[in-house]
């Protein structure tokens, strides 16, 4: 049984291996698969990796499509966004070939993806927050008819992760052969039992602001914060786009209003909504890709896209959404102009 | 552009039609508030037309929804205003002046491949022609 053989569904299994020879024994036959079907066919993975591959595949290597990890959606909303625009582009370009060369299928196609998160170097929130999206992908990209297969390097890994590998993902691959994950967890389940750290609180003197649904007055306010934290040019118009995008969510729900308070701390600018007495209890909420239909938290998600944090909490109090973005320190923008947003 | 007369204008979102091309100027800030205002202009404006315009370059803010209901004036979920959702009808979108941000958010959410959307980049002042038809990949 191969992990590409039905079609309609995502489908996400995990690969722990050992050694050179464990990857490949996974990855190439994958792939291998998917250029036979005539699938789109990516793999995203480390250089290491990316080159394995590549010698053990000869000549079909040139027709999969690849992308180093690192640079594959720079955070989880972005990744999640990366494979569904991979699925929804390549896809949707095979339906009309498809359909204009006399064959059945004229819908979207199956396309598969070798996927390697990268682990090495992240810090405890960052490797709890691409834990969680490795598990909220079962529920996010369910309509997209994608095959793939995250590999884990147990050479490097913490036990840790291994494990959560293995709650995370509905299958587990060793060479060919695919079964049932025993320790996969229902992913709203785990969304619950995996929180993440409770937000920061704001400083005693952060700036704030009673947003009572104005979002002129919102976006005043952002704005001037902006400027103030030096935050500039195109920088400055997406975080008030973020941010009041964020607002416009909130006044839809009750009790509506928020209080939004903004601080500079090294590294980032944040802003952070509480609404007291609010809840927010969907756990992928901001996750899912905005599409011309509209979806409900289409402004979060966008939110998501632009910031490198957005962090979502609801307890007892109410519910909290937290958003960073680069200070006026950041350089990597310098260095690389359009390498946080789409050139 | 030889013409154009005020559709809506609530002193935050001002649109106007323009005759030549046809289609819309349309200027301030696109939220919640002044959606329904966009939209209203939208149905007027499109109303027969078989390619649209819209000048951009006096757009202050707009939000996700703002941006969907400009990118949907082609037809693309199915529906679109003055189109017949029977019959699938389409029509070319031509967006012009893009702000830069909106640009960029184009490009995240992935709209700016929408079949029928033509996005003019060349610099403003240009004169825009006539795409022709919405099939072909038209340069403005």
């Amino acid at each position: 049984m191969s992990i590409g053989a039905s079609t309609g569904t995502f489908q996400h299994g995990v690969c722990v291996y050992d050694d050179d020879r464990q990857f490949l024994e996974a990855a190439v036959p994958f792939l291998a698969e998917g250029l036979a079907l005539g699938e789109p066919t990516l793999a995203v993975t480390t250089p290491a990796n990316l080159e394995l591959m590549s010698a053990a595949l000869g000549k079909r290597a040139g027709e999969v499509d690849y992308a180093e990890s690192a640079f594959f959606g720079r955070r989880p909303p972005q990744r999640v966004a990366a494979f569904y625009r991979y699925w929804k582009t390549r896809a949707a370009a095979r339906g009309r070939a498809n359909s204009e060369n006399g064959g059945t299928a004229g819908g979207p196609a199956r396309v598969r993806v070798l996927a390697e998160p990268v682990w090495a170097g992240r810090s405890a929130r960052e490797i709890a927050a691409w834990t969680r999206m490795e598990s909220a992908l079962n529920v996010v990209l369910a309509p997209a008819s994608i095959s793939m297969i995250c590999p884990y390097d147990a050479r490097t890994l913490g036990a840790d992760i291994v494990a959560d590998a293995l709650c995370t993902h509905p299958a587990a691959i060793t060479g060919e052969r695919l079964s049932p994950s025993a320790r996969y967890a229902d992913p709203a389940a785990f969304a619950r039992s995996h929180p993440g750290a409770p937000l920061a609180a704001p400083p005693a003197d952060a700036a704030a602001f009673a947003f009572d649904g104005d979002l002129r007055a919102l976006r005043r306010f952002i704005s001037e914060r902006a400027a103030e934290y030096g935050v500039e040019g195109d920088r400055a118009d997406m975080l008030v786009l973020a941010v009041s995008e964020v607002g416009a969510y909130l006044k839809r729900r009750p009790p509506g209003g928020a209080v939004l308070r903004t601080w500079e701390q090294p590294g980032a600018v944040v802003c952070d909504f509480r609404q007291p007495g609010g809840s927010i209890d969907d756990p992928f909420l901001g996750l899912r890709p905005a599409e011309l239909e509209p979806g409900d938290g289409d402004g979060l998600w966008l939110a998501n896209q632009i910031c490198d944090w957005m962090e979502i909490r609801s307890g007892a109090d109410g519910c909290a959404v937290q958003l960073q973005v680069p200070s006026r320190r950041d350089q990597e923008m310098v260095a690389q102009p359009g390498i946080r947003y789409p050139a | 552009m030889t013409s154009s007369y005020a559709v809506y204008d609530d002193g935050v979102l001002r649109i106007t039609s323009t005759a030549n091309p046809p289609g819309l100027a349309i200027s301030g800030e696109i939220d919640e508030s002044t959606y329904p205002g966009l939209l209203s202009a939208l149905e007027r404006g499109a109303d027969g037309r078989a390619e649209m315009h819209f000048s951009l370059g006096g757009l202050k803010y707009c939000d996700l929804a703002g941006l969907r209901a400009i990118v949907c004036a082609t037809g693309a979920d199915g529906g679109g205003p003055g189109l017949d959702r029977r019959h699938g009808e389409r029509r070319a979108v031509v967006l012009h002046e893009i702000p830069p941000q909106l640009m960029t958010v184009l490009r995240i959410v992935g709209w700016d491949t929408t079949p029928g959307l033509v996005l003019d980049t060349q610099a403003s002042g240009a004169e825009p022609r006539s795409v022709g038809n919405m099939h072909g990949s038209a340069v403005v």
